[in-house]
């Protein structure tokens, strides 16, 4: 038996993506209204949806290149709901000649998403993330045609292929130390995490360091971490806001899967040098993004910067859970998940807010384009706002718990006396507090410009129910999760600690025991 | 005995020919100012690192890299080199400044990885490196073969998750779904736009 | 077994293509020069991914180039079809003039101490000449084309 059925069972999903964006590409070519290929897209992606919440919460089973776990089961859900999140944003907004090459891309690259989160294997991990940066891509490119955006899709290309080009030298450093492709292996089967405590002794792990930071470097371009941020508000610039919400999330979203993969699940709790360039990467990245921020006028370029520091944050957690192996605990991971769910979740409510403004015909550019809008629109005002204070993390919003669940594992560890890296740690939380402060600046000008600037003589948005109905969810999400976090975290946590269990035998995964809970 | 070290003659010999002959022409892609000459020196160092795949025993993949990467990808781009070339940006000049800074982070970079390789010495099971061609290589080659299709001949009979290793049949499908994206993806792009500037949504 | 043969010696071929092609790919101006650049980075990777794999007797390594070469055909596919688009629309590959979008206030970047147009100092590839050399022509020589 070449493939064996279980390998095939649960990749069900994955493989009804990519079959109907195959079928969406060799049909749409067929008919030429296309006014129908938006519900064509959707389908698939609810069936996803169902296998995926269905599968949620199984043990953890290593099937060949594939591991089944909890970062895997979130990513998943994450990557469907961002799928049909932007399939609604873009209903109207693309035009129906590209319908089905801009949704079939869109399946692909759910499914590279999908593939990302579940992969242990580096050919699968590398295959997963050109699957999500190729049709990244022509997204780009499919969303208009002007100076502006060839410049974008120019700038994206390149250093993407340079990002890729580092991140592949340092898998080969990984492979290399080695001698396998397989991440984390399973009974006898050993894997790269199996064999690196033993090789970090020999001669040969002096490699580690140089892998980990070209990983790092060719992964922090995805995320946009920020020696490698440069890019991102010209392209955010240049693109359609619904792009601009596509690039804020799925390359992030790949990224931190990938770094998790790669490098929490991977790298032993005694290599303190990794989670030490994280920890620097974190501070920088966050305060640059903060920084930069505070003088921007364009929309985009504002939440690109945000997004930066963003990702910055999401670097605290991967510190967390690099750093917190050894002292058992491993909220580090799930609170990052956790903070990547609301991340996504407030930045496609912004970018459809963004989206559903218009000022003289045009896509909303300008912050001066949103003044007024709580007289004008006062719903999608008040639900823009709402996704702004839970970027900045205002209390009783999602954002705010989530900065909580972050900022708390670090203060935990710079108080854990045994810890040796208490005092990186120490410094990680007050950064992180500095900047939560700095970052509530500029989220609160944006409100302050919908609800005290007198509106233009006329504020036109789009009829689009499609993005009217992503802005209402994705508020409406913030506040509820915000209402009751425990739920969403239980969800995540548990399964967290379980993935970082060697099973030697897969059934051991069965009976794992729950993971200590978040403290709030 | 003397067949035997006249072969390791050989192989040294070649080793440093084609190394010199890559790291040669890479150079000359790098300071050369004509465009045209920069993807024909690319297409000689690529074809001459095929030599040195076929030297470290991984035959299937020179093959691949002569036909595929050479023989297909750069003959394509020389194409496209030679549809954009005129004299008007066939060689753009780079100032000193940039110059000097790119060395710095390259020659960083370098010294770095440099200092990484020149750790480890012998391979460290040299059965498989046997450089004189033998049953054993051809059967690599099968063996790459098969895992494309799924079967890990290696992994068949020693392991207990014999059923978990299902080759590399995965990672084929999708490197054909990409091919497919990029196809369509290409397709657009490139295609020739009448009406596109002036159909704003 | 023949020490030329070495895992360092690929590893530093390996690392000399690679950071050729990293210097290459930030220096060069010429869109599909850049495009090679990377291509040869990616060559690095390869011939580092292989000689690893030897090291330690897998052939992971060899299936990693396999896939890589793949990808790069696509991506090249895609880079393809970019420069030529952009080729038509601008009618230059210059990456200098890419820079509308940028911070509000930042001066846009412009060639200094370049002396305006290299063409005329272009050596082209020729054929080499066969036969008897014609008489040079004074007049002819004075007055030839630059290309």
């Amino acid at each position: 038996m070449p493939v064996d059925l279980e390998t095939i069972l649960i990749l069900v999903p994955e493989g009804a993506l990519i079959l109907s964006a195959t079928a969406l590409f060799v049909l749409g070519a067929a008919d030429r209204r296309r006014s129908w290929w938006p519900v064509c897209a959707t389908l698939p992606l609810l069936f996803a949806l169902v296998m995926v919440v269905r599968d949620w919460g199984r043990p953890v089973l290593y099937s060949g290149p594939l591991i089944q776990d909890a970062t895997g089961d979130t990513g998943r859900l994450l990557s469907v709901v961002l799928g049909l999140v932007m399939v609604l944003m873009a209903w109207r907004q693309t035009r129906r000649k590209l319908a089905t090459e801009f949704f079939g891309g869109l399946l692909m690259v759910v499914a590279g998403l999908m593939l990302v989160s579940r992969a242990n294997d580096l050919v699968f991990l590398f295959l997963g993330t050109e699957l999500v940066s190729i049709p990244t891509y022509m997204l780009l490119f499919l969303g208009k045609r002007n100076r502006a955006s060839s410049e974008a899709t120019v700038k994206y290309f390149f250093l993407s292929l340079l990002a890729s080009a580092l991140f592949l030298y340092g898998v080969s450093f990984v492979y290399g130390m080695s001698g396998t492709t397989l991440l984390v292996g399973s009974g006898d089967l050993l894997g790269i995490r199996d064999k690196l405590p033993e090789i970090m002794q020999s001669q040969i792990g002096g490699l580690l360091p140089l892998g980990l930071v070209l990983v790092l470097a060719g992964l922090g371009f995805k995320i946009t971490a920020v020696p490698f941020h440069f890019y991102a508000p010209d392209v955010y610039q240049g693109t359609t806001n619904v792009n601009a919400a596509f690039l804020a999330c799925a390359p992030k979203i790949a990224g931190i899967l990938a770094l998790t993969r790669i490098v929490v699940n991977v790298v032993p709790a005694e290599f303190y040098l990794g989670a030490k360039l994280v920890i620097v990467l974190a501070i920088v990245t966050m305060t640059v993004g903060n920084v930069c921020a505070l003088w921007q006028t364009h929309v985009r370029r504002l939440m690109a910067y945000s997004s930066i520091a963003h990702a910055g944050y999401l670097l605290i957690g991967l510190a967390l859970g690099l750093a917190s192996a050894s002292s058992g605990g491993l909220h580090g991971l799930s609170a990052m998940l956790f903070y990547l769910v609301l991340y996504v979740v407030a930045t496609l409510g912004t970018f459809g807010a963004f989206a559903y403004v218009r000022s003289r015909g045009e896509e909303a550019e300008h912050l001066d384009d949103l003044a007024g809008l709580s007289q004008t629109h006062a719903p999608i005002a008040a639900m823009l706002a709402v996704c702004m204070l839970s970027l900045a993390g205002i209390p009783p919003l999602a954002g705010f718990w989530g900065k909580l669940t972050l900022f708390s594992g670090a203060v935990e560890l710079a108080f854990d006396m045994t810890h040796p890296m208490r005092g990186w740690f120490a410094v990680l939380a007050v950064a992180g507090a500095l900047n939560a402060a700095i970052a509530a600046a500029y989220y609160l000008r944006v409100i302050l410009v919908m609800y005290f600037k007198p509106p233009h003589s006329d504020s036109p948005v789009t009829a689009d129910h499609g993005l009217q109905t992503v802005v209402a969810i994705c508020s409406v999400l913030l506040v509820l999760i915000g209402a009751d976090p425990g739920r969403l975290l239980d969800a995540i946590e548990p399964q967290a600690v379980r993935a970082r269990q060697v099973p030697v035998e897969p059934e051991l995964g069965m009976n794992a025991p729950d993971g200590e809970q978040i403290p709030e | 005995m003397t067949l035997a070290v006249d072969a390791i003659a050989w192989h040294q010999f070649f080793f440093v020919m084609f190394a010199l002959l890559t790291c040669g022409f890479a150079v000359g892609v790098l300071f050369s100012g004509n465009i045209v000459r920069m993807a024909f020196y690319l297409v000689l160092s690529l074809a001459s690192s095929a030599g040195l795949f076929f030297l470290a025993g991984a035959e299937f993949v020179g093959a691949m890299q002569l036909m595929i990467y050479v023989g297909g990808t750069l003959v394509l781009l020389i194409f496209g080199v030679m549809l954009t070339a005129q004299d008007r940006f066939i060689s753009l000049k780079t100032p000193a400044g940039e110059w000097v800074l790119s060395l710095i982070i390259g020659g960083t970079l370098l010294a770095l990885l440099l200092a990484a390789a020149f750790r480890y010495e012998g391979w460290q099971q040299a059965e498989l490196g046997d450089t004189t061609p033998t049953s054993s290589q051809a059967d690599t080659t099968a063996r790459l073969g098969l895992s494309l299709v799924g079967v890990r001949p290696d992994k068949l009979d020693d392991s207990p998750r014999k059923a978990g290793m299902s080759g590399y049949l995965f990672p084929f499908i999708i490197v054909s779904v990409h091919l497919l994206v990029v196809l369509v993806g290409a397709a657009y792009m490139a295609r020739a736009k009448k009406r596109t500037t002036t159909t704003a949504r | 077994m023949s020490e030329w043969a070495l895992l360092q010696n690929y590893l530093v071929v390996g690392a000399l293509l690679f950071g050729l092609g990293l210097v290459g790919l930030l220096v060069r101006r010429n869109l599909i020069v850049m495009f090679l650049c990377a291509e040869m980075m990616l060559q690095g990777v390869s011939l580092s991914l292989v000689a690893w794999g030897r090291y330690h007797g897998d052939w992971g390594g060899q299936i990693f180039v396999v896939f890589m070469i793949a990808v790069a055909a696509c991506e090249a596919a895609i880079a393809l079809a970019l420069i030529l688009m952009l080729a038509k629309q601008t009618g230059s590959l210059d990456v200098a003039i890419w820079q509308d979008l940028r911070e509000e206030g930042q001066a846009p970047f412009v060639d200094r101490g370049l002396p305006g147009h290299t063409a005329g100092t272009q050596k082209w590839p020729t054929l080499t000449p066969a036969g008897i050399e014609p008489q040079a022509d004074e007049d002819e020589s004075n007055h030839r084309s630059q290309i």
